[in-house]
């Protein structure tokens, strides 16, 4: 059985446990209350005689250590201290831990020579915690330590820790077990005498009851309640237990000292205390002594090497990173109920210009925040008038006063103050319209234009086309085109709206001489059409002609058509959809029934931009080859479209009673 | 519909004596059951605040008696002012998936002494704090069961540890289904997030729990029943919380 080897007892150490409540708690503290008051403040810890096979013992904080009058866990024991919170990290680096913990040390010594820790003692369980909280960041910085004094310096154990089981009977155990319960359990004291009567039963007493018992010549053994799981090794409260009773009871206790780590846990509902071990102890040098012994305790760190250890909760506590995880995690969500095969990541990572800021651009930039899109830029030239708030849902009251503020970046500014995480661009632009002339003293000008925003559109995948004029649609249409990106175009009437994604060309076009007329059945992307391809009539200054494409009046149903483009883009993200509509139109008037209130369309790439059949690209590559100067005489001769494209010889061609005709039947 | 002669079963429990596959097959089939039901008008169990109460304080009771650590916290907010928890610190074998920064550039400190009475122990893995809370929810009239899982430094484990940390065999089960019923709130006391089992099921499931009977039952007098602990016992394996049959036993017990 148990084989008669002396050696050295060792302990073995706690391991700090914490909770997110705990640095919640630290951080609102130094906040409200400590500011910069480094001074010690009384915190309350806590450990468990409970716990399963193999897990290290520990001291855990919650949020509940800072309170007065925590209450602990039940079957926990208190382990009562204090925290240092340090103002810089210098402070916490430059901080004296030897003084700290021998601060601790004096205390406990003290408590144990004047006989206060046997009247209570919890005194004997201490914690010191050293910490800097950067609340910028949410970085902590922290040091653990468990105050052990070193006394007796020298502990042999007789023979090897033996189960409680191979020692007393099942008896025997339940009695100490029912007196354990009765005298320690409910006020959680983890120090506890154990005596043997005479008939054998084991009884749990108080540890101030120590002199009457001895009185009465019982055989006194110490108890305590142990953390540690080990067969082998105690566990660190019992160290301050030693000292204590080498320091009290050294000549009463005798030369062998018999110790019940108690370890006292539940598996499936019953209660076992098998693996609690018996040590069989004796102190090898217990001279007494006057000044206060030696004392260690700081916690090793992760990497096993006496030093602190940092965590950086930004995650779990910086409102901007919670923002974020929650917006995605409703994203998740959606996925996971609705669409299992959408690309979140890939729409978040899109990067969508809207040009316009307007009712649309306001409407589609927020409804792209809810799906997720971190990267957007709008494009604006006007400023905000007092009309546009009610409308423009990025805007306020305030915005439209002195003049108001650009719409762009007065929009951007929102859309960051709505949700931090996106990374939001407005820039103030005007985008050059065709039969728009452009004179000599501004050719410089608007030269410059066109440069940036051909490279806002190299910058970006997805192009919004949310202006409020047909003609100024038209440029960004061709770079969109030429540099093959994703273009969206939605336009909004009175009652009506249209929303188009521009077709993606090809470099090579297959089949470009097919002059089959029936309705295909299905369209392949590079064939679609953009916004202008059916068109029969060259953008112009509608301002002069006040045609009816006017759009931004007065309407409520922006978020109805913006909706219906942002399923548009994220559909294109998520090809096992199935067919995406190209192209949804639909009218609000009351007459018109629920069923038939959005038509989905399909614009085949005919006319105006990629030219009819055999000039099929005519616009494009004018553009490609001609770059500037192609665009200025597009600008600058009202005729130049047609002519280029072939409309004005199909408008020879064509009575004008047909084409309109036509149009009607389309719009039914 | 007549609710004597009927005896609470904990299905988990039937279920776990049978297959090593409780949960799934018992959330399977109440999920089918649910759906029936709703499709059949039936009404959903109403678990009024007083019955949450004495559930709550049942449990309590059972839990003292056996060890299993469920607190009782009282909160003076609204008309519900209590709520269950209870915490439970697992080795899952798992790392961190947060990456660790150095931003440490605190040298070691020579001034402090390691001493020979201290057992060095092999460095352990980081063990991982499961934290339970059952509320009640006045709009669902229902539990809600929230909880959060953190490292020993007090780090949130992701979503993704979480779920890697369940078994395989509930991976599997709930690669399509996990963000039906978990979703993540602000805890209503504590402030701090927190995951929740959404309690948009629980009354269907219940008033499914109310049905039940057990045919081998000799003696069908009577209903000793804890809705907490039915329902309780059911959906907390899936997230690590356990429930001991011994409640179960209990409950009967108090007859």
């Amino acid at each position: 059985m148990n084989t008669s080897v002396k050696s050295q007892l060792q302990f073995v150490p706690y391991n700090s446990a914490l909770d997110p409540g705990f640095w919640h708690q630290l951080s609102q503290k130094k906040l409200d209350v400590y500011g910069l008051d480094e001074e010690l403040k009384a915190i309350t810890g806590f450990y468990t005689n409970g716990d399963a096979d193999s897990l290290p013992s520990r001291v855990n904080l919650d949020f509940t250590a800072f309170n007065k009058n925590a209450s602990i866990p039940p079957r926990c024991y208190c382990c009562n201290g204090f925290i240092k919170n340090t103002n810089t990290v210098d402070g916490f680096k430059s901080c004296d831990k030897k003084q700290l913990l021998q601060q601790q040390a004096d205390q406990i010594w003290s408590d144990i020579t004047s006989g206060k820790a046997i009247e209570d003692p919890s005194l004997l369980s201490k914690l010191l915690l050293l910490t800097f909280a950067d609340l910028k960041k949410y970085h902590y910085y922290y040091w653990f330590a468990f105050p052990a004094l070193c006394y007796p310096c020298h502990v042999d154990t007789i023979t090897t820790p033996s189960q409680i089981d191979e020692v007393f009977t099942e008896k025997q155990i339940a009695g100490l077990l029912a007196s354990f319960d009765e005298v320690c359990l409910p006020k959680q004291i983890g120090y506890f005498l154990v005596s043997e009567d005479v008939d054998d039963t084991l009884r749990v007493l108080h540890l101030s009851q120590f002199d009457q018992l001895h009185n009465s010549g019982k055989k006194i053994m110490l108890g305590f309640c142990d953390p540690c799981t080990l067969k082998t090794n105690p566990g660190w409260p019992l160290r301050n237990f030693l000292a204590l009773a080498a320091n009290q009871w050294s000549s009463k206790l005798g030369d062998e000292i018999t110790v019940i780590c108690l370890r006292d846990r539940f598996k499936d509902g019953k209660r076992n205390v098998s693996h609690s071990i018996l040590l069989k102890l004796r102190f090898v040098d217990a001279q007494s002594v006057t000044e206060c012994p030696k004392c260690v305790g700081w916690e090793k760190n992760e990497r096993q090497k006496l030093g602190p250890r940092m965590v950086n909760l930004s995650a779990n506590m910086d409102p901007i990173r919670l923002a974020e995880s929650a917006v995605d995690l409703n994203l998740k969500l959606m996925r996971w109920r609705l669409l299992p095969e959408l690309n979140l990541e890939k729409i978040s990572t899109t990067r969508c210009l809207l040009l316009g800021a307007g009712t649309l651009g306001c409407n589609v930039a927020r409804c792209l925040l809810g799906w997720g899109v971190r990267t957007v830029t709008l494009v604006d030239n006007a400023t905000i008038s007092y009309s546009n708030p009610v409308r423009q849902s990025l805007f306020v009251f305030e915005d439209s006063l002195h003049g108001g503020k650009p719409k762009a970046e007065t929009a951007a500014a929102a859309l960051c103050k709505i949700f931090p995480g996106v990374k939001a661009r407005g820039i103030c632009l005007s985008i050059a319209m065709p039969g728009h002339s452009v004179s000599d003293s501004i050719k410089d000008q608007v030269q410059k234009d066109v440069r940036q925003l051909e490279s806002l559109i190299d910058d970006h995948d997805v192009i919004f086309l949310l202006m409020d004029t047909r003609e100024s649609r038209w440029l960004p249409t061709v770079i969109g085109a030429a540099k093959q990106k994703i273009v969206i175009s939605a336009a909004l009437g009175f009652d009506t709206y249209l929303v188009v994604r521009h077709g993606v060309k090809k470099r090579q076009l297959t089949d470009s001489s097919s002059t089959d007329t029936s309705i295909p059945s299905v369209i392949p992307g590079d064939k679609l059409g953009c916004y202008f391809c059916n068109d029969v009539v060259a953008p112009g200054d509608c301002a002069k002609s006040r045609t009816s494409n006017v759009v931004d009046i007065v309407n409520g149903y922006a978020a109805a058509d913006t909706s219906a483009k942002d399923e548009h883009l994220t559909k294109d993200f998520s090809a096992p959809l199935g067919l995406v509509p190209h192209q949804a139109n639909s009218w609000f008037l009351v007459k018109i029934s629920q069923s038939d209130a959005i038509k989905f369309s399909i614009r085949q790439m005919y006319s105006m931009l990629t030219a009819p059949r055999k000039e099929q690209f005519t616009i494009i590559e004018a553009y490609e080859k001609d770059g500037f100067d192609f665009l200025l005489s597009a600008f600058n001769k009202p005729k130049y479209l047609e002519d280029l494209t072939g409309l004005t010889k199909l408008h020879e061609e064509t009575m004008d009673e047909e084409i309109w005709g036509f149009t009607d039947d389309e719009d039914d | 519909m007549s609710h004597g002669r009927r005896r609470p079963i904990q299905i988990g429990w039937l279920l776990a004596s049978i297959t090593r596959q409780p949960l799934i097959a018992s959330l399977d089939f109440y999920c089918l059951i649910a759906s029936q039901l709703q499709m059949a008008g039936c009404s959903t169990y109403v678990l009024t605040e007083k019955e949450f109460t004495a559930n709550a304080n049942q449990l309590i009771s059972i839990s003292n008696s056996i060890g299993d650590n469920w607190q009782l916290h009282h909160f003076k907010d609204g008309d519900v002012d209590c709520y269950l928890s209870k915490r439970l610190t697992k080795d899952l074998k798992l790392s961190p998936s947060y990456e660790g920064e150095s931003v440490l550039d605190l040298e070691e400190e020579n001034e402090v002494e390691d001493d020979v009475n201290t057992l060095s122990t092999a460095s352990v893995g980081e063990l991982c704090t499961f934290e339970y809370h059952v509320m009640y929810s006045s709009s669902y009239a229902a539990p809600v069961l929230y909880f959060t899982a953190y490292w020993q430094d007090g780090h949130l484990l992701s979503l993704e540890d979480l779920w890697a940390s369940l078994s395989k065999i509930y991976q599997c089960r709930l690669r399509a289904d996990r963000w039906t019923f978990v979703t993540q709130q602000e805890h209503p006391v504590l402030h701090r997030p927190f995951y929740q089992l959404h309690p948009c099921k629980t009354g269907l499931l219940m008033a499914l729990m109310r049905e039940c009977k057990d045919t081998q039952s000799s003696h069908g007098d009577g209903i000793i029943r804890n809705m907490l602990v039915s329902w309780l016992s059911t959906v907390g394996p899936v997230v690590h919380l356990d429930i001991p049959v011994q409640y179960g036993i209990s409950i009967q017990d108090h007859k």
